[in-house]
């Protein structure tokens, strides 16, 4: 069962930030590129910094910690990173960003 | 007291390593600077830092320096100038600090700079002031350059990164613009980027 919870209006997001947000105890980072929003956890998966301190450039999205990259739009690694960037189901009606928790995003250990 | 420190030389075998720090007014480390500690127990561990080279690195170099950053690039530069990799390869460094009276190292990158005139530059950047002409003058073979290390070596070497290691070492705040710089606008693969923060 999906479990939608609004983030904030999706122009909120400035295009290639990364937003920290906290949705009822989740810590996600949010990005945005043109129509495109992304959400994912907030922690990198290699050594749990937060990723909203990385850069996106409309493409990948960059830990700045290690330098781990991964596809904005797949999650999946696009060089050194180890592990694939999880996402949360997102979408934009009305101008708001909602994401689906009804899976709580972790990494395996 | 722990503090986690670059070597600024290299020797093999090393009898005595030296550390470049920077003294802090009411620093607890800095107490010691400058006094003679001779028989005093030190620990050492380490090494630590992933800003490192092997002679087997054979691509052109890159090294953005600010503040007491340089203490660790100057032991690079000494292991490329040991092995002859800058004899082979195109070096650029550039060193940041706020005013003339802030640089130190000089001599060393004089001489790299007069042992491979061919290969390697030397841009010096302030941030707080335009380079005294008697500054200048001392160092022939060093160019000089305004702002901020990271913005100008961006901007100097823009499209001509090439398959360069980019080496950057410095304050935080600087680490952290400048891999931003050349992540999302270089495009330096992370594979070619070496980095520690200092702070």
């Amino acid at each position: 069962m999906s479990a939608w919870k609004k983030l904030c209006a999706s122009g909120d997001i400035g295009e290639n930030a990364l937003v920290e947000l906290d949705i009822d105890g989740v810590a996600v980072v949010v990005t945005r590129t043109g129509d495109e929003c992304f959400v994912y956890p907030l922690r990198c998966p290699h050594m749990e910094e937060p990723l909203s301190t990385g850069f996106c450039d409309g493409a990948t999205v960059t830990c700045s910690f290690h330098l781990w990259q991964w596809d904005m739009r797949t999650g999946e690694s696009t060089g050194n990173a180890e592990v694939d960037l999880l996402k949360y189901p997102v979408k934009v009606e009305g101008g708001v960003l909602y994401a689906d928790f009804a899976e709580i995003l972790t990494y395996e250990d | 007291m722990a503090r986690a420190l670059s070597m600024a030389t290299f020797e093999r075998p090393a009898r005595r390593v030296t550390f470049t720090v920077k003294r802090i007014p009411g620093g607890a480390l800095s107490a010691w600077l400058g006094v003679d500690i001779s028989g005093a127990a030190v620990r050492l561990s380490g090494p630590l830092g992933k800003a490192t080279f092997e002679p087997g690195d054979a691509h052109d170099l890159l090294v953005v320096a600010g503040g007491s950053g340089l203490g660790p690039m100057l032991s690079i530069l000494a292991r490329e100038q040991a092995c002859g990799h800058l004899a082979r390869h195109a070096g650029h460094i550039f060193f940041g600090v706020r005013t003339a009276d802030d640089l130190y190292g000089m001599d060393q990158l004089a001489v790299l700079a007069a042992e491979f005139e061919d290969s390697v530059r030397l841009t010096v950047v302030l941030s707080d002031e335009v380079a005294p002409s008697a500054v200048t003058a001392q160092w022939p073979a060093i160019r000089f350059s305004e702002g901020l290390v990271h913005e100008a070596a961006l901007r100097e070497q823009a499209g001509a990164f090439g398959d360069a290691l980019v080496y950057m070492a410095g304050p935080p705040p600087m680490v952290d613009a400048g891999l931003r710089s050349l992540v999302t606008e270089a495009r330096i693969p992370p594979a070619r980027i070496r980095f520690d923060r200092f702070s």
